[in-house]
């Protein structure tokens, strides 16, 4: 069954991009509606895992924009909080470091971050579900990268020691 | 191997242990369930890719002027109206019954104009009522009324969707903002509206309406300070009636979206 076979992969995906249960459960579920009442407009040249990830990107990226714009509206001081502004006495913890700077990225770094390297996704099924070059993928990728290691810089030298 | 190839590695690593990592089991069956109460309520919908999106200004503007259109629609058909009656002019009689010209006119049909009021035999008859205008009916809508209130009732449901979406969010967390009730207090009147008007025929959307509608009151109604037993309630309200799911899938796709 279709369901079966793909729910674990969106499901995780859009935990990923979400960090919250019911969000994810939201997107998921509107993921696989929107797939079944397209179906027939589903062309064989492609996967259907692509498709319908392609989907829950859309849909995920979407629900969190509506979900920021009123966060963001809520406190608008919590976005200022930029890549590298954040210091280490203030967040001594590596982890909870981490999550902050992935979270600061832009939206673009952040998704093509998420899909690769945590998520395993290949750039070229980054490139179709997000509608973008596979090299606009690598791009977004390396700068992503740099920026995470730039905003945990003071951290290098443990890390590669 | 570089300084940053060892970073970058180990970012990975740690990134896909601990960022935002998902629950071992995955709730197959509750979204399955809800997946399938969508797609028997829901309406065909098309998911473009997410770089095709137009400004939001433009669906802001757009929204605007249709809801002005159903406001302007449904208040013509709605609201009383008093049509003044062309009265052609004439030559009227004078005293001795000449027109300005000095001719004779005759005697108009006493039974077409009877300024006293009195019948031949004298007596005081009531004076004819004009005839009532004739009023729209408001139980009957035309095509462009159900079309204005379709965009806006779409529009509505929309800014609903999302209020309740960051509203679930809040309840995720803990928190409830007050900027939510005050949002939701728009919606509410926005929603009575909607149910109230005699467009809004449409069984399903009424029932989507009526549901939002309890919500909404429960969520205007819910004090900063309430227990997380009431915010409880409300979330229950919400997934049990599918609320949030029927408004996503009773939205009709906009380009970009």
């Amino acid at each position: 069954m279709l369901y079966d076979q793909h729910v674990d992969r969106v499901y995780r995906l859009a935990f990923r991009l979400a960090g919250e249960d019911d969000l994810a459960r939201d997107f998921t579920q509107e993921t696989f509606i929107r797939a079944f009442q397209r179906l027939r407009d589903f062309r064989s040249d492609s996967s259907f895992g692509t498709w319908i990830h392609t989907i829950a990107m859309s849909v995920s990226l979407n629900g969190l924009r509506k979900v920021k714009r009123f966060r963001t509206r809520e406190s608008p001081l919590d976005d200022a909080l930029t890549v590298g502004v954040t210091t280490r006495r203030a967040e001594p913890d590596l982890k909870e470091r981490l999550r902050q700077a992935i979270d600061a990225l832009p939206e673009g770094y952040r998704t093509v971050f998420v899909m690769h390297d945590v998520e395993g996704f290949t750039h070229e099924e980054i490139a179709t579900a997000l509608g973008v070059q596979a090299g606009t993928s690598k791009a977004q990728l390396f700068r992503a990268r740099a920026k995470l290691r730039e905003a945990l810089a003071d951290f290098a030298g443990e890390w590669v020691s | 191997m570089t300084d940053d190839d060892r970073m970058d590695a180990l970012l990975r690593q740690m990134a896909a242990e601990e960022y935002n990592r998902p629950p071992h089991i995955v709730p197959r069956e509750q979204m399955w369930e809800a997946v399938q109460a969508g797609l028997s309520t829901g309406t065909p919908g098309t998911v473009l890719p997410f770089h095709r999106r137009v400004p939001r200004w433009v669906y802001l503007a757009a929204a605007a002027v249709a809801l002005l259109a159903a406001g302007i629609q449904l208040g013509r058909l709605m609201g009383p109206s008093e049509k003044i009656a062309d009265v052609p002019e004439s030559r009227s009689p004078d005293s001795l019954g000449r027109d300005s010209a000095g001719v004779l006119v005759p005697a108009p049909d006493r039974q077409v104009v009877d300024n006293t009021g009195r019948s031949d035999d004298g007596k005081v008859r009531p004076r004819p009522r004009p005839e009532p205008e004739r009023l729209a009916d408001p139980n009957v809508a035309t095509d462009a009324t159900t079309q204005a209130y379709s965009v806006a009732a779409s529009q509505h449901l929309t800014e609903a969707e999302a209020m309740l979406t960051a509203f679930k969010g809040d309840l995720s967390q803990g928190r409830m903002d007050a900027q939510i009730a005050s949002w939701g207090k728009d919606l509410l009147s926005n929603t009575r509206l909607l149910l109230d008007s005699p467009a809004g025929r449409d069984p399903v959307r009424r029932k989507l309406l009526q549901d939002l509608e309890l919500v909404l009151v429960q969520i205007v109604q819910l004090s900063p300070g309430a227990s997380a037993r009431d915010r409880d309630l409300i979330n229950g309200a919400i997934t049990d009636d599918q609320v949030l799911m029927r408004l996503r899938t009773a939205i009709p796709l906009q380009k970009g979206t």
